[in-house]
């Protein structure tokens, strides 16, 4: 479903917005030297993490890769909608019982 | 003054380093400072033709290394512009000829001769990069608006990096037409993805096959608009920093499209 998505997309968008798009997602794998499956999983597992505090829009993130001082630093930015009502609550549930 | 080593590199081959290394050596001969352009493209020697000095080549500088002649005998003096040198490399050698230590006396001995010293790096990221960089105080990344060359930028930015190196961009063959049209990367997207300064933008322009094709410099023509660019960046190099950064522009402009349109041509 995803994959039909961003092929849809890709189809309408003019080719140079596409071509930044793919180049990001390519830089921040090799800058991290993981492959594009591990960095699929990571950003799942931090959508996920971050969903059990806030409401947060999906298409907005982004995950970036910025080099300072010979390190590579891994840069989350989310637009928020809102903090979750019973968050504090449910998620120190949910982390408890986690396997 | 301090005397300054840049090295001019991307990575991806076929980008522009060698017409890059000519023309902003010569942009800053001409402002009157003592500039050398050292080819390290060795094996696959081409500044010496894009500059037109290919017949006077004698000694190259994997002889100066070897100690067969004095650096003084490989300098090539340009004619045209003043204050302007070049020492070739050689064709029958590999990148594995020379190594960095022997690359870093080298520059050690010439810094004291010359203002500016330009290394025209080999593509790759192999023993003729790190040859290329081991002297080098700063380096000139160039990339055009395509993602293999703005991947391989990157990478090579990294490497410099982890040597300490800094790097500023210049974004080459710009082609404003379809950057209007949305498919191609604009110099912000590209900016944007590397987030290193950037230098200058270099459009795409027939006078650079014209002028290499002669063995002429683009940046001594006003009329290519490339070799204003050039021009242009020699300047930023050579302090005045503030220069504002020309984006490439769709030629002809309103008016020639609107007379196109009233003749229906
Ligand atoms: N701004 C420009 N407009 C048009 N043509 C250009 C421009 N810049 C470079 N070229 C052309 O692109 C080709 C490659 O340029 P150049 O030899 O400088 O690249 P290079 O990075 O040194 O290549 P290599 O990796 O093989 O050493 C040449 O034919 C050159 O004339
Ligand atoms: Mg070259």
């Amino acid at each position: 479903m995803i994959a039909g998505f961003i092929k849809r997309i890709m189809k309408t968008q003019a080719s140079g917005d596409v071509a930044k798009q793919r180049l990001q997602i390519a830089l921040v794998c090799d800058r991290l030297e993981v492959s594009k499956e591990v960095f699929g999983l990571i950003q799942q597992d931090m959508v996920q993490l971050l969903s059990r505090y806030f409401d947060i829009d999906t298409d907005g993130i982004v995950f970036n890769i910025s080099r300072e001082n010979k390190k590579a630093h891994l840069v989350i930015n989310t637009p928020i909608l809102r903090l979750k009502q019973t968050s504090a609550k449910k998620a120190s549930k949910t982390l408890a019982t986690a396997p | 003054m301090e005397s300054k080593v840049f090295v001019v590199t991307s990575g991806k081959g076929g980008v522009g380093k060698t017409t890059a290394t000519a023309n902003i050596g010569t942009a800053m001969a001409m402002t009157g400072k003592n500039v050398l352009v050292i080819d390290l493209d060795i094996g696959l020697r081409n500044l010496d033709v894009v500059m037109g000095l290919e017949n006077r080549v004698v000694f190259t500088v994997v002889d100066v290394i070897k100690g067969r002649c004095n650096h003084k005998k490989a300098l090539i003096k340009d004619r045209r512009v003043d204050n302007l040198f070049l020492i070739p490399a050689s064709q029958i050698d590999t990148k594995d000829a020379i190594n960095e230590q022997e690359i870093r006396d080298l520059c050690a001995t010439l810094k004291k001769e010359f203002d500016y010293i330009f290394i025209d790096c080999p593509a790759g990221i192999e023993q003729g990069f790190k040859n290329a960089i081991a002297a080098a105080d700063e380096a000139i990344v160039i990339t055009t608006p395509d993602v293999s060359a703005v991947r391989d930028a990157d990478r090579i930015i990294g490497l410099l990096d982890s040597e300490s190196i800094s790097s500023k961009l210049i974004i080459n063959r710009i082609n404003p037409e379809l950057v209007a049209r949305g498919d191609m990367l604009t110099h912000d997207d590209v900016t944007d993805i590397l987030s290193i300064k950037l230098l200058g933008l270099v459009p795409l322009d027939d006078g650079i096959t014209v002028s290499t094709n002669r063995g002429e410099f683009a940046v001594t023509d006003d009329s290519s608009p490339a070799g204003r660019a050039f021009f242009r960046i020699g300047q930023r190099l050579n302090g005045h920093q503030d220069l504002p950064i020309e984006v490439p522009q769709v030629k002809g402009g309103f008016m020639k499209k609107f007379r196109k349109i009233i003749s229906g041509r």
